[in-house]
């Protein structure tokens, strides 16, 4: 994937997810919920989004329902299943102990060896 | 990825690849017009908005075509136009590829079926308890190699208990089974030693097995029955265990009902009964009529073991019995049961399965040799997709594809092949093969098969084509098409066409060697003529009403003077046996006699008898060769008279008149009456068209009081056809006697027939297989010969235009096929000189090495190939020099 190095590679899922869970979205809207929440700091190739929101609803963390937009055409709503709860629970668990341990890492000054 | 949801977007795929790709398209056109939208409203123009929200989204089919990927279809969508462009490209060259698809079918049909006739024959397992340790007996003796056992040597055979658990002997009745207000019916009944069941290792389904006191003179008639005669006769009542039945008017009560799978020694076989086996019968060593003497070998102890320990005990024998029959001492053997079952039909289903094998190869090598050529015109083609930036794989996927097209339509063509070759391969299962196993399909030879051919239609297929990925491709496109060729693969080509030459010169020259031993068989003089004569058999039990010889000759005069009031029928008569009614090589109905005058130091002369009524050689016409026939007037008080074959007479009495000349049915020192021969008749295959005529004498029925070989087939000739004869003769036995049986209702050409149909299978099957092996080699020439001049349209043109004749030409091409197919006889003709000692014990009158069947063979195969040489080379000069030499 060629996303400029603005989002680490393997979090577009976590973002998605995360993002989905407040409320189902078309692709477009998770593409301006991400840009929203984070103020615009993580900025992903639009077209990028796609595949991944494909290989969630393959994986069955997501399902995909057609429905009407706020300006009322037809598009694909994405909601979250049970598994893809599950799933986000998970993978911010693991986000956290990364974080976590990137942190100690980080902290981490000579004399402590 | 769970299994269902990989079906699902399978299934979707299938069924709703359009509306997946259309709902993808809008999903990402709302995407475009949302963004746009708000692009708009932050003042941008429309226009300039679209635009930029298509930057922003990036590659657009890219991202359709991960999409695809992420949701596996791109996969499926790839294969299905590989399978579709393959289908064009079958459709573009249909002749070739129709070819190829009937050679797989071929392959695929003919193996199969053969295959699994030889599983049911050969290799599934006998239908009893660890039937490898069961081993049948034979004696060699009296000039039989494999002569049925003797009671007397029987009961040596059950003491060797340190090499056989058990043994068991089985004598072949005939019963007539009465009663019950259905029609009589002849029973195979087999007399069987009450040991033979836990030996065998089978239980009844119904009731119990005989005891071991139950074989015992004397004891009270007990009899087992066939599931099919259960179920037949009996409608499957299980209170008929404990009652009884009537067989040759007397009550044999039923012990069991045997299970439907159990059979024998043969499949016809309906009931058992205890073989009552008499202390002088069990001393008797001079009568070989035990049907079968089966034994089971003790855990660990070989054939081979046994025969040694058999071989000694025969020797001990000719020891304390210093009178051995014929001169020569007897000798016991064993084989394995299952090789007693199949040998009949063994040397022929191998060499057929061998016959299958070739063609297989063939098919294989034609196939290859078909897809490499095909391959081969498409070099360029390939190496222009690789420089368009496809990639080895997608090549090779397509390629693979394209040849799995061609497979499975072959295959599916084999199937329905085998399938239905099954039904006129069934006849090649011998009829007393005791398993009555269903010849069916067998999958897992059918897989096996698919499989070969599978792998190397895909190897073949596809491989080549990726060699030329493996040259530069600047090289390999600079060339013209036609000059694409590597100098490999027209070798492999001709290898392939060396040994299909080879492999159908070996076919051929069989399918002929078998051709002309039936024929020979076909136009062989039996000494009878069997047209317009009808036969059956009339088997009147010794126990019931006509166990009086008088009753006996009084019903069978009855039945002759209605059967000579028939419309059409010349003459009528009773026989012991009809010909080919007992076939087979053993020593089935010979008895011992003395010549008056002849003292032999050791043995006793020996000729197979038959009891006759004296219009019997009218009916049959076998001629007379001197003296007379029997009439009215050898009756029971005239002197006993006899008449003997050509054989007999040449036999015992060599170059002497046999007329005049006297014998006695026993020892000379016997108070009983010699008998003179009156006349000599021409010699008659009885026991088989293929089996030489033995010495054989005839006694007319009033004479035979004493004779315990009873009359039984009627025979009878008219003038019109047989057909309608069986109804009316049946029709006349029961008006005369309704609980008499009739059986065996059959024209005499019938017989001959039968006799010979084994052959006739395996002759036209091998001939068959061989035609189809010479077509796939001219195939195979023929491909090679094409690919050969395509090749060579450049050097041809120019051979053309500095001054070559159209017959140079021809004659260059024609060169270069005759050294393949050359190459090809000698090779094969060797394998087949070789080979030959394979098909000798299927061949009649013919050797294996018969140098005619060997030279026409050849002929017509050069013959064959140097034609399917010439369509491509008469095609060669037709290639105009001009445009030969533009083509570069």
């Amino acid at each position: 994937m060629e996303s400029r190095a603005q989002i680490l590679p393997g979090t577009l899922d976590l973002l998605i997810l995360k993002a989905v869970s407040l409320g189902p979205l078309h692709g477009y809207g998770v593409l301006l919920r991400i840009g929203q929440i984070s103020n615009g700091a993580l900025v992903i190739e639009q077209g990028a989004l796609y595949p991944a929101l494909f290989r969630l609803v393959r994986k069955g963390w997501l399902k995909a329902t057609w429905g009407v937009s706020e300006n009322n055409q037809r598009a694909k709503f994405y909601e979250l299943t049970a598994a893809g709860r599950k799933r986000l629970r998970e993978e911010i668990e693991d986000w956290d102990r990364l974080v976590d341990a990137i942190a100690v890492v980080l902290k981490t000054r000579p004399e402590q060896l | 990825m769970t299994v269902f949801s990989s079906l699902r977007t399978f299934l979707d795929f299938v069924f709703r690849r359009s509306q997946v790709e259309a709902e993808m398209e809008e999903e990402f056109r709302s995407h475009l017009r949302s963004r746009a939208d708000d692009l708009e409203h932050r003042g941008l123009s429309r226009g300039e908005a679209e635009r930029e929200a298509r930057i922003e989204f990036g590659g657009y089919q890219r991202y359709k075509e991960e999409c695809r990927e992420r949701l596996g279809t791109r996969v499926l969508q790839e294969l299905a136009a590989d399978v579709r462009y393959g289908l064009r490209q079958l459709h573009r060259n249909s002749g070739v590829n129709i070819v190829a698809i009937l050679i797989l079918a071929l392959g695929i049909g003919a193996t199969t079926a053969m295959f699994c006739v030889v599983d049911t024959v050969l290799l599934r397992p006998l239908p009893y308890r660890q039937p490898g340790r069961l081993v049948s007996f034979f004696s060699v003796s009296a000039g039989f190699t494999r002569n049925l056992p003797a009671p007397g040597d029987y009961a040596y055979w059950r003491t060797e208990k340190n090499i056989f658990e058990g043994v068991a002997a089985v004598d072949s009745r005939s019963y007539t089974l009465t009663g019950d207000g259905a029609a009589s019916e002849q029973l195979d009944v087999e007399a069987v030693s009450p040991e033979l069941f836990p030996l065998l290792g089978v239980t009844p389904l119904l009731g119990r097995v005989f005891g071991p006191d139950e074989n015992k003179p004397g004891t009270d008639h007990v009899v087992l029955i066939s599931h099919r005669l259960w179920r037949g006769r009996f409608g499957g009542d299980p209170s008929l265990v404990g009652r009884s039945i009537l067989m040759n008017g007397q009550k044999w009560t039923v012990d069991g009902v045997m299970r439907p799978d159990f059979s024998f020694p043969f499949s016809k076989s309906e009931a058992w009964i205890p073989i009552d086996l008499t202390p002088e019968q069990l001393e008797n060593r001079g009568d070989h009529y035990l049907n079968e003497v089966v034994g089971r070998l003790r855990p660990g102890v070989t054939v081979e073991q046994a025969n040694a320990e058999l071989l000694s005990l025969s020797q001990q024998l000719a020891r304390e019995y210093p009178a051995p029959s014929n001169g020569s001492p007897e000798r016991f053997f064993v084989e394995p049961l299952r090789a007693t079952y199949t040998r009949t039909a063994r040397s022929g289903l191998l060499l057929l399965m061998a016959a299958v094998t070739f063609i297989l190869l063939t098919a294989c090598a034609n196939v290859a040799s078909l897809l490499l050529s095909r391959i081969e015109q498409r070099q360029h083609e390939i190496t222009m997709r690789a420089m368009l930036g496809a990639s080895r794989a997608r090549i090779f996927r397509q390629l693979l594809s394209e040849s799995a097209v061609l497979a499975i339509g072959g295959c599916v063509l084999g199937i329905l092949l085998a399938e239905s070759s099954l039904g006129l391969l069934k006849a090649l299962i011998p009829a007393d093969l005791v398993q009555s196993v269903p010849l069916t399909l067998d999958f897992r030879v059918l897989g096996s098969v698919v499989m070969i051919l599978l792998v190397s239609t895909l190897l073949f297929g596809s491989t080549p084509g990726m060699r030329a990925l493996q040259f530069d491709l600047n090289e390999t496109l600079k060339q013209a098409p036609t000059r694409t060729l590597t100098l490999r693969r027209p070798r492999l080509g001709e290898t392939f066409v060396v040994a299909e030459i080879a492999l159908s010169i070996m076919l051929l020259i069989g399918a002929g060697l078998l051709l002309k031993s039936f024929w020979k068989l076909r136009f062989l003089d039996p000494g009878f003529r069997s047209e317009h004569v009808m036969t059956l058999s009339l088997v009147t039990p010794t126990t019931q009403r006509y166990v009086d010889f008088n009753h006996r000759t009084d019903l069978f005069d009855r039945v002759l003077e209605r059967v000579r009031t028939l419309p059409g029928v010349t003459a009528a008569a009773f026989t012991s046996a009809a010909p080919l009614n007992w076939t087979g090589g053993s020593m089935i109905g010979t008895i011992p006699f003395t010549r008056q005058g002849v003292v032999l130091q050791h043995g006793v002369d020996r000729a197979q008898d038959r009891v006759i009524t004296p219009d019997y050689f009218k009916v049959l016409q076998i001629p007379l060769d001197r003296g007379r026939f029997f009439d009215e007037n050898d009756g029971p008080n005239a002197s006993l008279v006899a008449i003997v074959n050509q054989s007999m007479a040449r036999t015992y009495w060599p170059n002497q008149d046999a007329i005049d000349k006297r014998f006695k049915l026993g020892p000379a020192t016997m108070p009983i009456p010699w008998i003179r021969i009156v006349g000599v008749v021409r010699d008659v295959r009885q026991m088989g068209l293929d089996q030489p005529p033995r010495p054989e004498m005839y006694f007319p029925y009033k004479q035979a009081r004493g004779n315990y070989m009873v009359m039984q087939d009627l025979v009878v000739r008219t003038t019109g056809t047989v057909a309608g004869l069986g109804d009316a003769l049946r029709h006349l036995v029961s008006s005369i006697d309704p609980d008499q049986p009739v059986s065996n209702v059959m024209p005499m050409s019938e017989r001959v027939k039968h006799d010979i149909a084994p052959r006739r299978l395996r002759a036209y099957l091998l001939g068959g297989l061989a035609g189809i092996a010479v077509a796939l080699a001219c195939v195979g020439i023929y491909g090679v010969m094409t690919c050969a001049v395509a090749q060579r349209t450049h050097e041809i043109g120019i051979c053309a235009a500095v001054g070559a004749t159209p017959h140079d030409i021809v004659v260059s091409i024609l060169g270069r096929g005759a050294r393949l197919t050359l190459l090809g006889l000698g090779i094969g003709l060797a394998g087949a000189a070789i080979s030959g000692r394979l098909i000798a014990g299927l061949l009649f009158g013919v050797k294996s090495t018969d140098p005619l069947t060997f030279v026409e063979s050849a002929v017509l195969l050069t013959a064959v190939a140097l034609l399917a040489c010439y369509i491509p080379a008469r095609r060669a000069t037709k290639i105009d020099p001009m445009v030969a030499l533009r083509s570069q």
